[in-house]
C-alpha cells in the first residue's frame, strides 16, 4: 500500500512537478505566527468550518426541498417529520447561519481591535466586509424559503422598507419580488440567489480572503511605518509555527463550536410556523434577529432615512482603513480612542437590536409585568 | 485581418475591450429582461375571493370583516351599521395586511400598530398615508370591488 501510494506520488510528480509546490506550501505553513496570537485569532477558522457545514447541510436540504409557494412549506414539513434526521439537519443549517453571523461580528471586532485592516492588509479587510454582506444576503434569502408566516411577513416588511430608498427603491423592490408583492416569483429569485449566486460569491471571496491571509501573514503589532518583522524576529519574540501549533488551536475552537452547534440543534430544534397566508398578518412580526437593529431604527426615523443607514454603515466599514482610522499605530493600547468609538457603534447596534427584540412583547421582570411598546419602551402593567 | 506581429497592445485592448463590453451588455440586458416582473400575484376577477372561494355579502354579519383579493388587490370589507365598507388592505407603512378590530371599531395593522378609521384615515402612526377606499357592490355572484367614484 505504501509502495503503491509512493509510486502514484512519483507518477504525479513527474508530470506536475509537485515537489517544488509542496516544498513551498510546507515553508509557508512552517512560518511562525506573531506571539500575540491568542484564542480570538481562531474565530476565522471557526467561521470557515461553519460555512463548510452550511454547504453540506444545504445540499442535504436541497434533496427534499420543493420550490414553489404551494410546495415549499409542505416539503420542509416532510423534511422535519418524515426524513430520517431531517429535523436535525435543518436545525444545524438554521443554527449554523446564526452562529456564523455571531462569529463574523466577533471576528471583525477582533480584527478591529488588533488593527489587522491597516496597511498592507486593506484588501483582506474589504473582502471580509464583502463576505459579511454575502452572509447577511444568505440569511435574508434563506429566511423566506420555508414559506411560513414568519418567513413571509418578515420578508414583506424588509422588502417594503427597501422601496423607501429614494429613486431606485421601488424598481429594486419590484425586481427583487418579481411582482408587486411577495409570491411565487419572489421565492424563485431568493432560491436562485441562495443556492447558486451567493455560494459562488462566497467561495470566490473566501478563497481570496484566505489566500491573502496566508500570503501576507498575520499582522504584527508594530506601527505601519515600521518594517514588518521577519520570520526570525517573530520566532525570537516567541512566535510559534503556524503548523502544527496554531492549526491545533484552530481545530480546538472548530470542534468546540461544532459541539455548541450540535447541542443547540438537538436541544432547540428550528421552528416552523403555520403556512404563509398573504391575507392575514400575524401580530408581532419581526425579521431575523440580525436585521432587528435596522428594523427598529425604522420605527424612530422616517423610512427614507432609516433604509440608508445600513448601506452607510457598510460604506464606513469599507472606508475604515482609508478614511476613518489612518493612524499608524496597531497596538490596541495606543488606539484607545478608535476602539472606544468602534465599541460605541457596536453597542448602539446591539441596543437597537435588543429594543427590536423586546418591542411589542409583555415581559415579567422581578415580579413586575411590563409591556414594551412599539418603540421598545417599558410600560408598567402591574405586579 | 492584421498579421500576428502587427497586433499592437492598443489594437488588442480595443478589440477585446469592445468585445467584452458588448458581451457583458448583452448578458446584463438579457438577465434584466428575463428578471423583469411578468406576473402579478393578484386575482383576475372584480369579485372578492379568499382561499375558500368567492365571498358573498350574506356571510358578513354586523361588525364582521373579511380580507380577500380582487383585481384591486387585497381588500378589507367590513359590515358596519348594515352597510358594507371597503378599504385597500395593504398597510401604507410597510405592506402588512390590516385587520378589523371590531371591539375598537378601527382598522389595525398587526406589524407596527398603525390604526385607521373606516374612511381609511390614519388615526395612529407609524403609517402616514391613508388606506384607499373602494366601492363594494353586493351582487348575486358575490362582492364586486370597484374603484370609488370621485
Amino acid at each position: 500500500m505504501k509502495n503503491a501510494s509512493a509510486a502514484f506520488w512519483r507518477w504525479l510528480d513527474e508530470r506536475l512537478d509537485l515537489g517544488s509546490l509542496v516544498e513551498g506550501v510546507k515553508a509557508n505553513l512552517r512560518k511562525p505566527v506573531p506571539a500575540h496570537l491568542n484564542w480570538l485569532f481562531t474565530l476565522g477558522a471557526a467561521i470557515a468550518a461553519l460555512l463548510g457545514l452550511q454547504i453540506f447541510t444545504g445540499i442535504l436540504l436541497l434533496v427534499y426541498y420543493r420550490l414553489g409557494a404551494e410546495s415549499a412549506y409542505s416539503s420542509i414539513e416532510r423534511i422535519i417529520e418524515e426524513v430520517p434526521l431531517g429535523g436535525f439537519v435543518r436545525s444545524l443549517h438554521v443554527w449554523g447561519a446564526d452562529l456564523i453571523v455571531i462569529f463574523l461580528v466577533l471576528h471583525m471586532a477582533r480584527v478591529f481591535v488588533y488593527a489587522g485592516y491597516k496597511k498592507p492588509r486593506e484588501l483582506t479587510w474589504i473582502i471580509g466586509v464583502m463576505l459579511l454582506a454575502v452572509v447577511l444576503a444568505f440569511g435574508f434569502t434563506g429566511y423566506l424559503l420555508p414559506w411560513d408566516q414568519r418567513a413571509y411577513w418578515g420578508t414583506v416588511v424588509a422588502t417594503e422598507a427597501s422601496a423607501s430608498i429614494p429613486v431606485l427603491g421601488p424598481i429594486v423592490r419590484e425586481l427583487m419580488l418579481g411582482g408587486t408583492e411577495v409570491g411565487d416569483a419572489t421565492l424563485g429569485r431568493f432560491f436562485a440567489l441562495h443556492v447558486a449566486v451567493l455560494p459562488l460569491a462566497l467561495l470566490l471571496l473566501t478563497s481570496l480572503h484566505l489566500f491573502l491571509i496566508r500570503y501576507q501573514g498575520i499582522s504584527s503589532l508594530r506601527r505601519t511605518d515600521e518594517p514588518e518583522p521577519t520570520s526570525c524576529e517573530v520566532r525570537a519574540e516567541g512566535g510559534e509555527p503556524f503548523f502544527p501549533h496554531h492549526v491545533l488551536k484552530d481545530l480546538t475552537t472548530i470542534y468546540l463550536v461544532m459541539g455548541v452547534l450540535t447541542s443547540l440543534a438537538i436541544l432547540y430544534p428550528a421552528h416552523l410556523g403555520v403556512p404563509a397566508d398573504p391575507l392575514s398578518t400575524p401580530a408581532g412580526i419581526k425579521p431575523e434577529w440580525y436585521f432587528l437593529p435596522a428594523y427598529q431604527l425604522l420605527k424612530y426615523v422616517p423610512e427614507a432615512i432609516g433604509v440608508l443607514v445600513p448601506p452607510l454603515l457598510f460604506g464606513l466599514l469599507f472606508l475604515l482603513p482609508f478614511l476613518l482610522d489612518r493612524s499608524k499605530e496597531r497596538h490596541p493600547r495606543r488606539r484607545l480612542r478608535a476602539i472606544g468609538i468602534g465599541g460605541c457603534v457596536l453597542a448602539l447596534v446591539v441596543l437597537l437590536g435588543l429594543l427590536g427584540h423586546v418591542s411589542e412583547t409583555r415581559r415579567t421582570i422581578l415580579g413586575t409585568t411590563y409591556y414594551f411598546d412599539i418603540q421598545g419602551m417599558p410600560l408598567r402593567e402591574g405586579p | 485581418m492584421p498579421e500576428a506581429d502587427s497586433v499592437t497592445r492598443r489594437f488588442f485592448t480595443a478589440v477585446v475591450g469592445l468585445g467584452f463590453l458588448s458581451t457583458l451588455g448583452g448578458l446584463v440586458g438579457t438577465a434584466l429582461a428575463y428578471l423583469w416582473p411578468v406576473q402579478s400575484a393578484g386575482a383576475s376577477s372584480e369579485f372578492l375571493s379568499t382561499a375558500r372561494g368567492r365571498v358573498a355579502g350574506a356571510e358578513l354579519g354586523e361588525n364582521e370583516a373579511v380580507v380577500g383579493r380582487s383585481l384591486r388587490g387585497k381588500v378589507l370589507v367590513v359590515r358596519k351599521n348594515g352597510a358594507l365598507r371597503g378599504l385597500e388592505a395593504t398597510c401604507t407603512h410597510l405592506g402588512c395586511t390590516v385587520a378589523w378590530n371590531g371591539a375598537r371599531g378601527e382598522v389595525e395593522c398587526p406589524c407596527h400598530g398603525a390604526r385607521y378609521d373606516l374612511d381609511g384615515q390614519v388615526l395612529r402612526g407609524p403609517a402616514r398615508d391613508p388606506l384607499e377606499r373602494v366601492e363594494i357592490r353586493e351582487e348575486a355572484e358575490g362582492l364586486r370591488i370597484l374603484e370609488l367614484a370621485s
